[in-house]
């Protein structure tokens, strides 16, 4: 098949529904092969104790809420210059996805900080950059929900997107820009990994298995938003 | 199988760890299941809409 | 020019002015971000001595002096030890509990005041590396420094 029909939201629809069982069954499979990897194939950390296992799902859900980012910002480009309805219908899908991962990550690291730094939070450059991110896919959710037209709340989260998009430097750089409590970057640098091969096992098969239930969750609301457009134009056309 | 035994020993950290997993999934069960609630909701009112304006 | 065209040129003029913004204000603005201050910049620094401040460091091998004390009937513990860069440290004094990952030769970050020289603390934070390894493997590691050195 053509992948450039993909951007018509009908064949876009058809082919959701087929890759969507495979995405949503692999998601769960490599969920309990993360799970058994992180509780029972890892040792204890030599400092940290057995408080590091908060890091195979800790490290994946930000490096989605980063990544779900990505994917918004090229949607919300996409759609203020092409005005092409799909990239709209998949950057309306994606926030509520990317505040969760986003929720996820500062909930988890505050749990981890608490046994390792003594604190729940602190105010520094990595952790405020992040709650900063929450706040914009919150923000997101708001504007493009608070008209009466969808398709004036679609442009002004756009122009949101493309806005806030600043802050994802700013928190994948913090913690070498700045002295931060958070520990700097171990997996995506230029060096080798600083993680023993047998702690990268489980946060490969987890940050996996997150990406794909982020896919399976963005395909049932993608499906979701195009059917509530075709409503709106069967009405409008009677 | 030993790793687990002593993170099941390890009665400081197990809490921590826990309640962060068990948060961690129950945000995204309660996001999956809400956008299948909301998928089925649609699809009804596809079907009715498209009964009513085509006959 | 085709109406795509222009949109696309006034969106990238207005996204490169915007992000070009960003970047004088983020320059300018970095000193005010940092968490905390090393011993070198605290000793560089002599004006910020008397508001409450953060220094951040490693704990110097054998520097940790810990003892009891007695303050309104309560047993409390004060901790003496100092905080490096490995060319400047700082003396730091605290009264109360301790993070489980607080050890000498680790990262450390404290809150607190300067008085008479002496850093008197509030908070004590962990702060721990980016590295990650079983207590087997750090142990070997520990071992080869060692035959390596002598």
């Amino acid at each position: 098949m053509n992948f450039f029909n993909l951007s018509s939201p009908n064949k876009f629809q058809k082919f959701s529904k087929r890759i969507y069982p495979w995405v949503s069954y692999g998601s769960i499979m490599f969920l309990f092969i993360g799970l058994f990897f992180s509780f029972f194939k890892s040792p204890p950390d030599y400092l940290q104790g057995e408080s590091v296992r908060i890091m195979y799902i800790h490290v994946p859900a930000a490096w989605l809420s980063l990544q779900i980012y990505v994917v918004m910002a090229i949607c919300s480009f996409v759609s203020l210059v092409y005005r092409h309805s799909l990239a709209d219908i998949i950057s309306r899908s994606c926030a509520p996805i990317g505040a969760t991962f986003t929720f996820i990550t500062l909930i988890t690291g505050s749990i981890w900080g608490k046994p390792t730094w003594g604190a729940w939070w602190v105010w520094d450059a990595r952790l405020t950059s992040e709650l900063i991110l929450f706040f914009i896919y919150i923000g997101h959710m708001i504007v493009s929900n608070s008209y009466e037209d969808y398709r004036k709340g679609d442009k002004n989260a756009a122009i949101l997107t493309l806005v806030g998009i600043v802050n994802l430097p700013i928190i994948k750089w913090s913690v070498d820009w700045w002295n931060t409590l958070h520990q700097p970057a171990s997996i995506m640098k230029l060096d080798t990994p600083s993680i023993d091969s047998e702690m990268l096992t489980p946060l490969f098969f987890m940050a996996i298995s997150f990406f794909l239930i982020f896919l399976s969750i963005m395909l049932t609301r993608i499906s979701t938003e195009i059917m509530v457009r075709k409503i709106e134009i069967i009405k409008s056309n009677f | 199988m030993e790793n687990f035994l002593t993170f099941l020993n390890s009665d400081k950290y197990i809490t921590y760890v826990c309640s962060s997993y068990l948060i961690c999934f129950f945000g995204l069960l309660i996001l999956k299941i809400s956008s299948h609630i909301k998928e089925k909701k649609v699809i009804k009112e596809y079907t009715d809409i498209k009964r009513k304006y085509e006959s | 020019m085709k109406a795509k065209n222009k949109r696309l040129m006034i969106i990238i003029s207005l996204l490169a002015t915007f992000f070009l913004g960003c970047i004088l204000l983020f320059l300018n603005l970095r000193e005010n971000l940092i968490y905390f201050y090393s011993p070198t910049e605290i000793n560089e620094s002599k004006t910020t001595k008397t508001e409450k401040i953060r220094v951040g460091g490693m704990v110097s091998k054998g520097s940790v002096k810990r003892e009891l004390i007695m303050r309104d009937n309560e047993k409390l513990e004060k901790i003496n030890f100092e905080i490096t860069d490995f060319e400047n440290s700082v003396q730091v004094n605290y009264i109360g509990i301790l993070p489980d990952l607080f050890k000498e030769e680790q990262g450390v970050v404290v809150e607190g005041i300067f008085k008479n020289q002496i850093f008197l603390a509030s908070k004590v934070l962990a702060k721990h590396d980016e590295n990650y390894m079983p207590p087997e493997i750090k142990k070997m590691q520990l071992l080869k420094d060692n035959n390596d050195g002598s």
